[in-house]
């Protein structure tokens, strides 16, 4: 009895402190819907945007604003969130109708905001990000330190006027980098740098080709995916897909289907800026599917004795018949 | 006497929608058997628009400017009648709003943790990164690991976190949640290893994702000679969507 008691207080000690970590309530939780606004402005006017901000905890929020640039921080879409320097004054362009906000338990709100666009402006892209953040209560415990959370819109802005669409591909490859492949699936990657002052939306397409002249095309790039000025952006692709969990002959099915034999060409081709421009690289490499091989091999093989066999039959068969 | 209290109750309410510098409206209507993701707060429109040809009942568009926008050099649409798909969204939830690591000492690491949850469903995933000092007390400071993770050690000066589960010291949880979920990042995610660098994304991914609860573990180490003291900071964790 007393044992099981024991059992029955850890039990209950790991429920509580598994309820503890399931529905403790969080100290800030918010959401930001909508949260990529894209503008686009003359020079000298005035756009209008909406940020939109919901309150996801259930008491009372007071949230502060903050407008920051921001830039690439990697090859995959991750932003770098920068202190405002003095070269970053397009963030005076942006006037939101309210810098502080108060929302109730589970209550959003759609905060308006604008952007004052000087005559001055250079054509091409802008990108700052709208940051909501709770005002911290002061900490006066000892050794106490403040944790605070902050959420963002990412604002694209976009001036008319004559600016620069460019990109280059800086890598076009297969990830294993080999002259020789034996087996799908492929895996290719491709990197775009943006070369021009405005983001893209590039779409991508890669079209393998054998010696035969056969081609197979699939997307790469579906302009899901933005591409800073003056950055870097990696895409991926694996052709003709996930065969981690196909078995032999469905491998080797897949291969037939995709008639890869011999050297093959694989050209990516990069367009943006409403299809109009492009830009394409192409690699070579060898192609031998292991799969058919064998598929192929032993087929050949039991061609060739059942010939064998069909022969010694037919010479059995004669002599037989010369003795009768 | 009924005609007045409803004629004051309906100016109250046309005052409190137009004169609001900001429009509150509930996100998500919902209930166990629906979900209403666009729900809509309209300012205008008729019921009887026509002309020789046609008649209409319309509206403007929520806002004056949604987030989605068309572009070519001709046009730009950024309004419509509804905004009629699910809207993307990105949320960040902090389990605690302070961390007390307790009086640091030259004979043991001292550790601490809270939760931080993410969920996002859109499509190039998300980014938390981190801003703040290492830990001080008045001029005073213990030394931020910095960019590459190490292991703690008692008697050095160190102040790092993560965002993985350690065994030595034993202390924090791997991402947890139903899957898809987040990363830690890069030198945020070695076990029994910490790292802090004001600037840096300390959790990430690239695809939608299910909730997902991390558990940001702290230590903090000191050095004979550094002077006692109740040693504290202000971290923040910034959230925002990949493009």
């Amino acid at each position: 009895m007393g044992q099981l008691s024991i059992i029955d207080m850890k039990k209950i000690v790991f429920l509580f402190f598994l309820l503890g970590v399931l529905f403790v309530l969080p100290a800030q939780a918010m959401t930001i819907i909508s949260p990529i606004v894209e503008l686009a402005a003359e020079p000298g006017q005035v756009q209008k945007g909406i940020l939109k901000v919901y309150n996801e905890t259930d008491k009372d929020l007071s949230l502060t604003a903050r407008i920051e640039p921001f830039k690439a921080g990697s090859e995959d879409g991750q932003p770098i969130y920068l202190l405002p320097q003095q070269k970053d004054e397009y963030l005076s362009w942006f006037q939101l109708s309210q810098s502080t906000l108060k929302l109730s338990a589970k209550e959003a709100a759609i905060i308006p905001f604008e952007v004052v666009v000087p005559v001055s402006a250079v054509p091409g892209g802008y990108y700052a990000v709208v940051f909501w953040q709770e005002l911290a209560e002061e900490n006066k415990e000892v050794n106490n330190s403040t944790i605070q959370g902050k959420v963002g819109t990412l604002v694209f802005l976009q001036i008319n006027g004559e600016f620069e669409e460019s990109a280059i591909i800086k890598d076009f490859n297969l990830q294993s980098n080999k002259k020789v492949y034996f087996s799908l699936p492929l895996n290719f990657f491709a990197r775009l740098e943006n070369t021009g002052n405005i983001h893209l939306y590039p779409k991508a397409e890669i079209e393998i080709k054998n010696f035969l002249g056969q081609t197979k095309k699939f997307e790469m790039a579906n302009s899901q995916a933005a591409i800073l000025p003056q950055s870097i952006r990696r895409f991926e692709t694996i052709y003709p897909g996930d065969l981690s969990s196909a078995d032999f002959l469905s491998l080797a099915q897949v291969e037939f289907k995709n008639l890869f034999f011999g050297k093959l060409t694989a050209k990516v081709i990069f367009t943006y800026n409403d299809q109009n421009k492009s830009v394409s690289e192409t690699i070579s490499f060898w192609f031998f599917p292991w799969r058919l091989a064998v598929i192929f091999s032993g087929v050949l093989i039991l061609t060739f004795l059942l010939f064998k066999i069909n022969r010694k039959v037919n010479l059995l068969k004669k002599t037989l018949n010369q003795k009768k | 006497m009924v005609l007045t209290k409803k004629l004051i109750s309906y100016l109250l309410l046309i005052s409190i929608f137009c004169l609001s510098p900001i429009n509150h409206i509930f996100a998500r209507m919902e209930s166990t058997n629906f979900i209403i993701y666009g729900d809509v707060f309209s300012s205008g429109g008729r019921e009887d628009s026509t002309s020789a040809n046609f008649g209409i009942q319309d509206t403007i568009g929520e806002g004056l400017a949604l987030s989605s926008t068309s572009t070519s050099s001709n046009f730009g649409i950024k309004t419509g009648f509804r905004e009629m798909y699910a809207d993307s969204f990105v949320t960040l939830s902090l389990g605690s709003g302070s961390l007390d690591l307790g009086a640091l000492s030259t004979t043991e690491t001292k550790l601490g943790s809270h939760t931080m949850t993410v969920e996002t469903d859109s499509l190039n995933g998300f980014t938390v990164t981190l801003s703040g000092n290492t830990l001080t007390s008045g001029i005073n400071t213990i030394t931020a690991i910095g960019s590459i993770a190490m292991a703690p050690l008692i008697g050095t000066k160190q102040f790092g976190i993560n965002l993985v589960a350690n065994t030595t010291p034993a202390v924090g949880a791997d991402p947890a949640g139903l899957a898809p979920i987040g990363s830690a990042a890069d030198q945020y995610r070695e076990t029994n290893k910490f790292a802090f660098l004001s600037g840096a994304t300390v959790a990430t991914s690239s695809a939608p994702i299910n909730s997902t609860i991390y558990t940001v573990s702290y230590i903090a180490n000191i050095s004979s000679d550094t002077i006692n003291g109740s040693y504290a900071t202000t971290l923040t964790y910034g959230a925002t969507v990949n493009y």
